[in-house]
């Protein structure tokens, strides 16, 4: 049994800055530095990746059914966009809105001075929307994924649709917003880019190809979350070329506990996605919590762990729902990660 | 004529029942069940392992074996922190019972599981602690310093530490304690998500290193409470009583707070804040025994244990190989039993 672990580059203080930029937690600076396609994995000039593409259907208004359940008939894109969760944003920036407020909860990923250096307004949600700052935000379209009890309320403030993300097809939700935004074309190349990136990784890593992995997420190193096939991190393995387990439990995935695991961590590899970590610094060690749980001879004795444990330093939402922007930064850690082990291309 | 006889049939019962070799054996029948329990603990949990194969786990260990690993490295341990935790913390309520003579008193009322809380959820905010054993080392710190700030303000002015002046001050700490929580909490989603199931109370993955560190401050705080049963019994008829009978009433708070604090302290460090155990426990216990703090506080140790290991063992099994927190479970159980307890004493 071995253990690879993804372990960012050693980088300069410049590089440092730009790999920063790359997450979602560092996004808004990276997008003005970078350029959009950068996130996305395509050039500048790249049709996929270039921001703000019109298109002749852009033009058209249409008539959508709102968090309500009644109709908005939109003219064009938004002016000025609120979005609430993370699909929302991400894919707005993908397509090349920057939104004029973002509704944060917990620690976000979004820094404030880094908001506010890119003029957008961060508006904190503590047990509901703050729908006196959103108000005053005077939004033209707002984007949200929760706070039910408020969409009356926020529907008043302008037109709202509610995005339901959890463990959706990530195209699903990427062309929802996309028909919302007006940017439906976009989208459509942001896709085809990512299947092409899924084609890549198939054809790199085809001795992996049908191979079953145990994708475990843990928090803690005492808790875990079995990841099904139907969960959202499942259903982009089988994208990827992989027969991950099918549970017949709820989709986001099962419960289990370390003694759980002797029996259910079935599987060719252990994929664990591991939360605690802050990502970027190449120096941090593993979480203890997580590193103790690697440690143990119970988790080395796995089924699943005869193949090896690859541990995904996971730093963000990246478990329950996938958005065009975290998927290839997946991929890539993905990739980076099985190929350490000999065979694997 | 007829409830006359009845009643002083009853009260002879009660007295035989009660006598001092009566309770005597039924301290060695809480013991026995206690085996039973520790037993049932390392025979049943998430994997299906045969009665032959856990014996040879325990007598003929094999590191080469998944069974015998999970028997000795999660399943004992967890036995043996789930009966100590399970027994300080009855004891720990049963003490505040006694002190402040009020019925609803456990260890939080002195702020420990709130402190606790707050010690834990600072380090993982501010320092980014991600260990049991230094989560334990910070909600033991949490635990001591807030119940010496509460029994502090609760002895400010006249009178010294009142039951009535400890409450208040461990009530309004709670509550400022609590906020300071929470607004961590609601401002770093990271934290909330690696704390969730600490604070939920849990004795899964709980080794033996952690119940060693642990041990002295839980052992040295049974012994020192269970010393104190006289003395309790004597102070929860009331400090005039207590006085009057020539008591050093303030030694004997401090010492009663001291092994709260080493108690519930320790085993919130260990397991997480972990409900009902210490509120409806010497209640259980006092139907049994009586008034007689001698004999509440070794048989609420021992029917500590068990409960909380039996909890433990029903939290791993009803929706295997999910696990629910044992704190859960505890509150599932404890809540209705609490409420039958009530109702059955207001009937009487």
């Amino acid at each position: 049994m071995s253990m690879y672990y993804y372990r960012p580059p050693e980088l300069s203080e410049t590089e440092f800055a730009l790999f920063e930029s790359l997450t979602r937690r560092r996004f808004l600076i990276g997008a003005g530095a970078l350029g959009l396609g950068a996130i996305t994995g395509c050039g500048p000039g790249d049709q996929a990746g270039g921001p703000a593409t019109s298109t002749p259907f852009a033009a058209t208004s249409r008539t959508m059914q709102g968090v309500l359940g009644n109709t908005y008939t939109l003219s064009g894109p938004p002016q000025r966009l609120h979005v609430g969760t993370g699909p929302d944003l991400d894919t707005a920036l993908s397509v090349g809105i920057i939104p004029t407020s973002i509704e944060i909860y917990g620690d976000a990923e979004l820094r404030p001075d880094q908001a506010a250096a890119a003029g957008v307004e961060l508006i904190r949600y503590v047990d509901g929307p703050n729908l006196e700052a959103l108000a005053a935000a005077n939004p033209d379209l707002i984007l949200t994924g929760w706070g039910e009890d408020y969409h009356q309320r926020m529907a008043e403030i302008a037109p709202t649709f509610f995005i339901d993300s959890s463990n959706k097809p990530w195209r699903d939700i990427a062309r929802e917003i996309g028909r919302i935004l007006f940017k439906d074309a976009e989208v459509e190349a942001l896709i085809a880019n990512l299947e092409a990136r899924f084609a890549g990784f198939r054809e790199r890593l085809r001795a992996r190809a049908g191979q079953t992995p145990c994708i475990l997420y843990t928090s803690t190193g005492t808790d875990f979350t079995l990841m099904t096939r139907d969960s959202a991190v499942g259903q982009l393995m089988v994208e990827l070329g992989f027969a991950p387990l099918a549970k017949t439990g709820d989709i986001f995935g099962e419960s289990v506990s370390l003694e759980g695991l002797a029996s259910e961590a079935q599987g060719d590899f252990l994929l664990l996605l591991a939360s605690g970590f802050r990502f970027v610094d190449p120096n941090e060690p593993v979480p203890e919590g997580i590193q103790q749980f690697l440690n143990n001879p119970i988790t080395r004795a796995l089924p699943a762990a005869q193949g090896g444990i690859f541990l995904y330093p996971r730093d963000g939402n990246d478990v329950y729902y996938f958005t065009v922007m975290l998927i290839p930064i997946f991929v890539d850690l993905l990739e980076q990660l099985l190929t350490q082990a000999p065979g694997t291309r | 004529m007829s409830t006359i006889t009845t009643r002083s049939t009853s009260a002879r019962t009660l007295r035989i029942a009660r006598s001092r070799p009566m309770l005597l054996l039924g301290l060695l029948v809480f013991a026995g069940l206690l085996g039973i329990a520790l037993m049932s603990s390392i025979a049943f949990g998430a994997a299906d392992i045969a009665p032959a194969d856990v014996w040879q786990a325990i007598v003929a260990f094999n590191p080469e074996s998944t069974e015998h690993l999970i028997i000795q490295t999660l399943r004992i341990p967890r036995a043996a922190v789930a009966a100590l935790v399970g027994a300080s913390l009855a004891v720990a309520g049963a003490l505040m019972q006694g002190l402040t003579r009020n019925p609803l008193a456990d260890p939080g009322i002195l702020g420990i599981e709130t402190g606790a809380a707050l010690g834990v959820v600072a380090a993982v905010f501010f320092l980014g602690i991600g260990s049991l054993y230094l989560y334990a080392l910070f909600a033991f710190a949490g635990a001591a310093l807030t119940a010496v700030a509460v029994y502090t303000l609760g002895s400010l002015g006249r009178g010294g530490p009142t039951p009535l002046k400890i409450t208040i001050a461990g009530a309004a700490l709670t509550a400022l304690l609590s906020s300071l929580t929470t607004g961590m909490l609601i401002f770093n989603q990271r934290t909330l998500e690696e704390v969730r199931f600490w604070l939920a109370g849990s004795v899964a993955g709980r080794d033996l290193p952690l119940l060693i560190q642990a041990a002295p401050y839980l052992i040295a705080g049974l012994l020192l409470a269970l010393g104190l049963g006289r003395q309790i019994t004597t102070i929860s008829l009331g400090d005039d009583v207590a006085k009057g009978l020539g008591q050093r009433t303030g030694w004997v708070k401090g010492l009663t707070a001291v092994a709260t604090v080493l108690l519930a302290g320790g085993a919130v460090a260990v397991a997480g804040p972990i409900g009902f155990v210490g509120l409806v426990i010497p209640h259980a216990v006092r139907f049994l025994v009586g008034q007689d703090y001698r004999w509440i506080l070794p048989y609420a140790a021992l029917a500590g244990a068990i409960f909380l290991v039996l909890s433990d063992v029903a939290a791993r099994l009803v929706l295997r190989p999910t696990e629910l927190p044992v704190g859960v479970m505890t509150a599932l159980i404890g809540g209705p039993f609490f409420v039958y307890l009530v109702r059955w004493r207001v009937k009487r």
